[in-house]
């Protein structure tokens, strides 16, 4: 066991002796036996009260100085009150990872915890969206905590406090597939000049190829020409490609002062760290809850300790007919997709296979389900995990919607069409939970230096009320007016903030 | 103290500067009244939090979640509200009065005379070796005693006797322990009768909420008493209070006959701080009988109250000679205190009107 | 009870304004007339005097009579210890800041039309009836228990 290298919420929070036995009996099951790959994990025990702080703060132990925990703390705090949410665990990624019991619970608790914690591990570690978030973000959080303090100090406490408000308000205009910081200057006024001059001037490229020869020299030309008049066209428009990442380009080019600077890179880069928790929830929690379910079973209660943990657990995994609980649904899809692979029940056979029961029948012996699970939980979010393996027949066998008997057969079957609706509006909720699809398309609108983005709508509407506030900070952010172009309840609209008010107007498509 | 308590007080700051702002709001919509608990008032608070770009249903007003990025990591979310705009946090009545007191720049109360000390049951809490009989302090005599016995030799356990004698005797002194409480009775009168409708009880009551939290913040005891009237007065409690509604006529003097037997019985002037709080449209009965009012506040209730408070609500029918009468009888006398409630709007002003004589 | 009607029929059409006083066996009714008319007159109070009864009986019995003002009125406070009654307009009735004002005692009606001011008192204005319905309210006032 190697040297924990932090002890930051209080001394003598070492685990006690039989829960350390457990850890190490857990981790090796873990690891060992069922090939869960995961950082190194070290396990603090808390109060009720810490658990809330680190939930409140997104489970690191420091965060910058900020209201918006004051309030989350208040509102998690009455939804345990409540009965409507307990806190077993909290763990974050990093590495190594932390993560946090209740000091309340009962062993038998603790140790389901630990299990399902190395199942939280394991997926931040391996699945690829979070391959590139900062593992050492304990440091950052401390870091920018520190810094956030220092520019209070230097600034002034409501200046800074005011100006991270609206930074948070546009936390979520970023690019979460972005993997690496992309400078984007503008172009600088030679190169335009010097793609001016091109415009005239065609040159002949030496072609090597014999071919090239017998290429029809004016056709060849004409197209080298247009491609310098795009070029051309590109470089006036600044940015050249749709930018998603609004808090990065605001960064490189709003009217900001140095301190400014520091807070709004602070912001984006926890938002960044933060994102791909939000497009996982349902796999994360799928995945760690069936490993804490197989190895409670299989390994670690007792007899007696099984009869105590399916009291206490029937409740989180069970579904009540026609309700859809997404975070429960992970763990069964889990189960299915390995129990099809283990029998086969994938690939054009068996699609294009519609006898029911042969299909019911089916079983190769492939016996790929655990593979196969492995694979699903590195490669996937939660939107195409459902889009690719809700199906049909798991829909029925959860009993997700009502039979109906078919008049020519006879037999109960399942209505295809209302399939296609129970799938279509989980997919819906997902997306309507998702952050509006964003880009700053001009940064020179109008010849204003106006900021103008667009809105890629899918079937959903933004909420104007919020919307309102939000251009009204990106306005005073960018220093100029801005617009949003999108669509109102059917109708193309450009959503228009000149800091004092916002405006909606029609446009023209 | 961990470091979250920065932010939570940070937070408590900023819903108090909230309710500072929105205090008017508050007033109007009534929708403090009924939140009270025993020491804290549960405050709703609109549109707290950060706004994000997110989906919504324009028409409902309902957002669709709180999109990415947002907050806590892993482990179960609590806060996977939807489109909530809405959040209920508490402040203490303290806090609540004295955001009321600075917003109305109310005056505080100074308590009238001698209150401050409930003298009725004076606590002896000194020991002296002079007194009389009757407050020997009976246990430390015989420890004494004892003491002394066995210090000589002369106790014998199988025969316990002890004399005490003289020196041994110690007596409990009449230091009173001066615990200066301050004591206010509120007494509230309410005209039910037919032209009182459920518009103007809410308004009643939204002041009612008012002055007792302002009252509370002043004294250390304060005791309610609620008397509704027609054209007979009795005391009910403060459910009954809001929920009577009669239909006869409207004999006002009924209420003052019935508040000065209640403070004539219960509230000796020289340990109660008395408040008269009446609400009526206004319409009495009879020049006569308001005649008659005007001689029960100006000779019995004047004489032993801090203030005499009237508030006149309009009703759909406007409001009725009540008010003019009252203000035409005592011009200038700072003891009586009156405000005419034209409609919820009014009520914050209102309130600054009955309080603000710092009486 | 038409002899009242009559009489009072016989009264406005004397066309002057003016307060109007006619007795009809054990009833007497005033009028105060602001605009005379044939088919129509501006008044500014009715009165009607007549044998005395049960103020709660008559409170009810007049509200339900008084159908002929055009506003459904109710009554709003019934005290017969005190002797009276007042009857109003019903609030849900009122289209504006008027309404009609009915005081009740044992042995007699008085209706005015009230305006709710905008520093909340209350001012008397006088209102338009046509010959017809005022007739048939001076009617339903005199003998209101009876049907």
């Amino acid at each position: 066991m190697s040297k924990i290298s932090h002890r930051f919420l209080r001394e003598g929070r070492a685990l006690p002796p039989e829960l350390e036995e457990a850890r190490l009996q857990i981790q090796s099951l873990a690891r060992d036996k069922y090939k869960l790959d995961f950082f190194e994990t070290v396990f603090e025990v808390c109060t009720y009260e810490e658990i809330n702080m680190l939930a409140a703060y997104g489970g690191f132990p420091t965060r910058y100085p900020h209201w918006r925990f004051g309030m989350d703390y208040i509102e998690m705090q009455k939804s345990y009150e409540y009965g409507l949410s307990k806190i077993y665990e909290m763990v974050i990624n990093t590495d190594p990872a932390y993560a946090y019991l209740m000091d309340c619970n009962l062993v038998v608790d603790q140790k389901l915890v630990m299990a399902h914690v190395f199942g939280h591990v394991d997926f931040f570690k391996n699945n690829l969206w979070f391959a590139h978030t900062n593992r050492k973000m304990l440091d950052q959080m401390a870091n920018h905590a520190t810094r956030v303090r220092d520019l209070m100090d230097r600034h002034g406490a409501s200046e800074v406090e005011r100006f991270i408000d609206v930074c948070l308000s546009l936390d979520n205009l970023i690019d979460p597939y972005a993997d690496h910081i992309v400078r984007r200057r503008p172009p600088s006024q030679e190169e335009v000049d010097g793609a001016e001059r091109d415009r005239g001037v065609v040159a002949r490229i030496p072609t090597s190829s014999y071919m090239d020869r017998h290429v029809n020299p004016k056709e060849w030309l004409d197209q080298q020409k247009q491609a310098r008049e795009d070029a051309l066209t590109r470089m006036r428009s600044f940015p050249e490609e749709p930018v998603r990442d609004v808090l990065g380009f605001l960064l490189e080019h709003a009217p900001l002062e140095r301190w400014q600077v520091a807070i709004l890179s602070i912001i984006r880069d926890e938002a960044m760290y933060f994102a791909p928790q939000g497009q996982t929830k349902i796999m994360n929690e799928g995945w760690a809850t069936y490993w804490h379910t197989t190895m409670m079973t299989a390994d670690i209660l007792t007899d007696a300790e099984v009869i105590d943990y399916a009291d206490h657990h029937s409740g989180t995994v069970a579904m009540r007919p026609g309700q859809l609980n997404p975070y429960k649904m992970g763990v069964e899809l889990y189960r299915d997709i390995e129990r099809r692979w283990n029998r086969g029940q994938f690939g054009k056979e068996w699609l294009d296979c519609d006898d029911p029961r042969a299909r019911a029948a089916w079983d190769t012996g492939a016996m790929l389900g655990r593979e196969k699970i492995f694979e699903v939980r590195r490669t996937h979010n939660d939107v195409t995990f459902l889009d690719t393996f809700l199906t049909e027949d798991f829909c029925r066998e959860q009993g997700f919607f009502t039979t109906t008997r078919d008049p020519r057969t006879g037999q109960w079957v399942v209505d295809s069409a209302e399939f296609k609706k129970v799938k279509q509006g989980m997919l819906q909720m997902l997306a309507s939970r998702g952050t509006p699809r964003v880009f700053i398309v001009d940064a020179n609108a109008d010849n204003r230096s106006e900021l103008r983005l667009v809105h890629e709508h899918e079937g959903l509407d933004i909420q104007l009320d919020w919307a309102a506030e939000v251009l009204g900070n990106l306005a005073a952010v960018w220093g100029r007016a801005v617009h949003l172009d999108t669509w109102v309840e059917g109708r193309p609209t450009r959503l228009s903030h000149d800091g004092a008010r916002m405006t909606q107007k029609a446009r023209a498509e | 103290m961990l470091p979250i308590d920065r932010d939570l007080q940070r937070f408590r700051d900023i819903v108090k500067g909230r309710v500072r702002k929105e205090l008017r709001r508050y007033m109007s919509s009534g929708e403090l009244v009924g939140r009270k608990g025993n020491d804290t008032v549960s405050i709703p608070i609109h549109s707290i939090g950060t706004p994000r770009l997110r989906h919504g249903d324009n028409k409902k007003g309902v957002g669709q979640g709180d999109g990415d990025g947002d907050g806590p990591g892993e482990g179960q979310q609590a806060g996977d509200a939807e489109g909530q705009h809405v959040l209920e946090t508490e402040l203490t009545i303290e806090e609540l009065a004295e955001i009321l007191g600075e917003e109305l720049q109310l005056p505080r109360i100074q308590p009238k005379g001698q209150k401050d000390a409930r003298t009725s049951n004076p606590r002896y809490t000194g020991i002296s070796v002079n007194g009389p009989e009757s407050l020997r302090h009976f246990k430390r005599t015989w420890r004494r005693a004892l003491r002394r016995t066995m210090a000589g030799g002369e106790y014998v356990p199988e025969r316990p006797i002890v004399v005490p004698i003289k020196d041994d005797r110690r007596y409990r002194s009449s230091r009173i322990k001066e615990e200066p409480r301050s004591a206010a009775v509120v007494l509230y009168m309410m005209d039910v009768s037919g032209s009182m409708g459920k518009e103007q009880k809410e308004i009643v009551r939204a002041e009612a909420f008012w002055i007792d939290t302002w009252i509370r913040h002043n004294y250390d005891d304060v005791e309610t008493r609620f008397i509704v009237h027609d054209a007979t007065a009795r005391e009910v409690d403060r459910d009954t209070f809001f929920r009577t509604r009669e239909s006869g006529g409207t004999l006002i003097s009924s209420a003052y006959k019935l508040a000065m037997s209640i403070i004539d019985e219960h509230y000796p002037v020289d340990s109660w701080n008395i408040y008269p709080f009446h609400f009526s449209d206004g319409d009495n009965w009879s020049q006569s009988d308001t005649k008659l009012c005007i001689e029960l506040v100006r000779d019995r209730m004047l004489p032993i109250v801090n203030q005499f408070s009237y508030g006149q609500v309009d009703s759909q029918y406007g409001s009725g000679q009540f008010l003019k009468d009252l203000t035409e009888a005592f011009p200038r006398d700072p003891r009586v205190v009156c405000s005419r409630v034209a409609n919820r709007e009014a009520i914050m002003g209102s309130i600054k009107e009955l309080l603000a004589g710092g009486r | 009870m038409s002899a009242v009607g009559d009489a009072l029929d016989a009264a406005l059409d004397r066309e002057e304004a003016g307060a109007v006083e006619v007795v009809a066996g054990p009833h007497r009714v005033r009028v105060d007339v602001v605009v005379p008319g044939a088919v129509g007159v501006r008044v500014r109070e009715v009165r009607v005097d007549g044998p005395p009864g049960d103020v709660t009986e008559r409170a009810y019995a007049i509200a339900d009579g008084a159908r002929g003002l055009g506003e459904r009125i109710v009554p709003v406070e019934v005290a017969p210890s005190l002797g009276g009654a007042v009857l109003r307009t019903h609030p849900d009735a009122m289209d504006g800041p008027e309404f009609f004002d009915l005081a009740v005692g044992p042995g007699h009606t008085t209706v005015t039309r009230q305006r709710r001011r905008d520093d909340g008192g209350r001012e008397a204005v006088p209102f338009d009836l046509t010959r017809r319905d005022l007739r048939r309210l001076v009617e339903r006032l005199a003998a209101p228990t009876e049907r």
